[in-house]
């Protein structure tokens, strides 16, 4: 995630996000959008049948 | 350690009396929880008076209920009047203290149990550890070096040792089952609604289920009728079928995992069912919780996020991120993996699995092998009650009797309604030296 996309997302929220929790929220991010993955693959082929 | 039933028993007929076991209970906790560190908070005022109270009644020839006597304790996200519910965070430190206590506290209350305290568990119930950044870890009693999972750790470990026969913990994701599994002690985490969770902390609406540890099948049948305010009546099948559930079940299990399910299974006899869709109803329970946590914390989190657990406070943040169209499809998923749960209990009764992947990890690894591979403890002990928690069925994790070695559990689902023959199956398989818990080393 770019520095912009970031605030970008803080801005949505609402919420000044403290600096030295950038690194731990990447890496959440990064699991969770491969759960996503999981799932929207399941949503498009069920959409597809 | 005697059953519930039995100290209930005694207490009511007069030959124990309800505060010497409060007190014994009490000092039991502070010379041995050292070792553990299951317990956040012993209630010693609390308890003595209602133990009084209870006496007081056998005294005057009335009936202290099903569970006279019976000491437990509850996870720390349960209100208890008085106190403060952390819900195992400093960030609710200073809250307001509970009014009265949750329905579930009340109706064990009610039916003559002491409450003597309050447990340790993941802080906000986000993790398979009890690795609590504010309480210190609970660690597991047959090996303290190891974890005792999560997130309802205190509770499983408090029953393990041997400090109280019953306590109460919660299941989003599996922290009833998962700690149940690796402290060898009975879990359930009941259908949708069974149980009543108002005067819980929440954490994730659609998945929360409260449940009880116990040391028995019986302990923990009778727990969860005093619980659900019913007794449970057999019907239905006299032989109940079985079936182990294959694929994902299969494929990330450890050996240890792999042999208690075959030892279940040759005592209960039956074949194997699919499961479709376990990997996505796993992904789909990760998203919903994230976002839900996420949603419910965002406030707080704009006010103090630097008091939150650093590991717990990230994975909020993130999922607060998470789009709503995320949710949106998690949910539409979730209708369809329901349905064909309900279609696979027609093809079985009862459905078995791991309730983990492995055995108590160390602590100081914080890894486990999945598939030959190491991979974060914290993240995957719940593999294989993730998928289930979506389901909304009743599922209880049994110890398998494996005298010398570090206990694992076995889960056992059912068609909600259908407990009392779960119960019923559970008891024979225990009765029969297939499951019962571990005693941990002296």
């Amino acid at each position: 995630m770019t520095d912009q996309e970031f605030q970008a997302a803080a801005e949505l929220l609402a919420f000044e996000i403290p600096e030295p929790c950038r690194e731990g929220i990447e890496a959440n991010q990064h699991l969770l959008a491969a759960h996503a993955r999981i799932l929207d693959q399941w949503i498009e082929e069920r959409d597809e049948r | 350690m005697t059953s519930i039933a039995d100290i209930a028993a005694r207490v009511r007929e007069g030959s124990l009396s309800a505060v010497d076991l409060a007190e014994r209970t009490l000092e039991d906790v502070q010379a041995r929880d050292g070792r553990y560190n299951s317990f956040t908070r012993l209630l010693e005022e609390r308890a003595l008076r209602d133990a009084q109270s209870v006496d007081a009644l056998v005294a005057r020839g009335d009936d202290p209920g099903p569970l006279a006597g019976v000491p437990f304790a509850v996870k720390d996200l349960y209100d208890v009047a008085g106190q403060v519910t952390t819900a195992g965070s400093a960030v609710r430190r200073n809250a307001a203290p509970a009014a009265r206590d949750a329905v579930a506290v009340a109706r064990l209350k009610a039916a003559g149990a002491v409450l003597v305290g309050t447990l340790n568990m993941d802080e906000f119930a986000y993790g398979f550890a009890t690795v609590n950044a504010h309480y210190g870890v609970t660690r597991n009693p047959h090996d303290p070096e190891r974890l005792a999972g999560g997130s309802s750790g205190g509770s499983a470990a408090a029953v393990a040792a041997g400090l109280v026969p019953l306590t109460l913990g919660s299941d989003t994701n599996g922290s009833v089952r998962v700690p149940a599994s690796l402290c060898g002690v009975w879990g359930i985490r009941p259908g949708d609604g069974a149980l009543p969770s108002e005067g819980t902390y929440p954490f994730v609406e659609m998945l929360d289920q409260i449940g009880p540890f116990a040391r028995s099948a019986g302990d923990l049948a009778l727990a969860y009728e005093v619980l659900a305010g019913r007794k449970l009546s057999v019907g239905g099948s006299a032989a109940p079928r079985a079936a182990r559930l294959d694929g994902w079940f299969v494929r990330y299990a450890g050996p240890d995992a792999l042999e208690a399910v075959e030892e279940v299974m040759a005592a209960l006899g039956g074949g194997t069912v699919s499961l479709p869709d376990a990997e996505i109803a796993r992904s789909a329970s990760f998203l919903i919780t994230a976002a839900e946590g996420g949603a419910l914390h965002l406030p707080a989190l704009r006010r103090q996020a630097m008091d939150y657990d650093p590991a717990v406070r990230d994975r909020l943040i993130a999922g607060a991120m998470l789009p709503a169209a995320l949710l949106v499809k998690a949910r539409r998923f979730r209708h369809v993996f329901r349905a064909k749960i309900d279609a696979l209990f027609s093809e079985a009764d009862i459905l078995v699995a791991p309730a983990t992947p492995t055995t108590a990890p160390r602590i100081d690894e914080g890894t486990i092998l999945i598939d030959g591979k190491p991979v974060s403890a914290r993240a995957n002990l719940g593999l294989f009650t993730q998928p289930l928690s979506l389901a909304g069925i009743p599922v209880v994790a049994a110890p398998v009797r494996r005298p010398g070695r570090l206990p694992i559990g076995v889960q056992f689902a059912i068609s909600p309604g259908r407990e009392a023959l779960l119960f019923d199956v559970l008891r024979r398989l225990e009765q029969n030296g297939v499951l019962g818990v571990a005693e941990v080393p002296s």
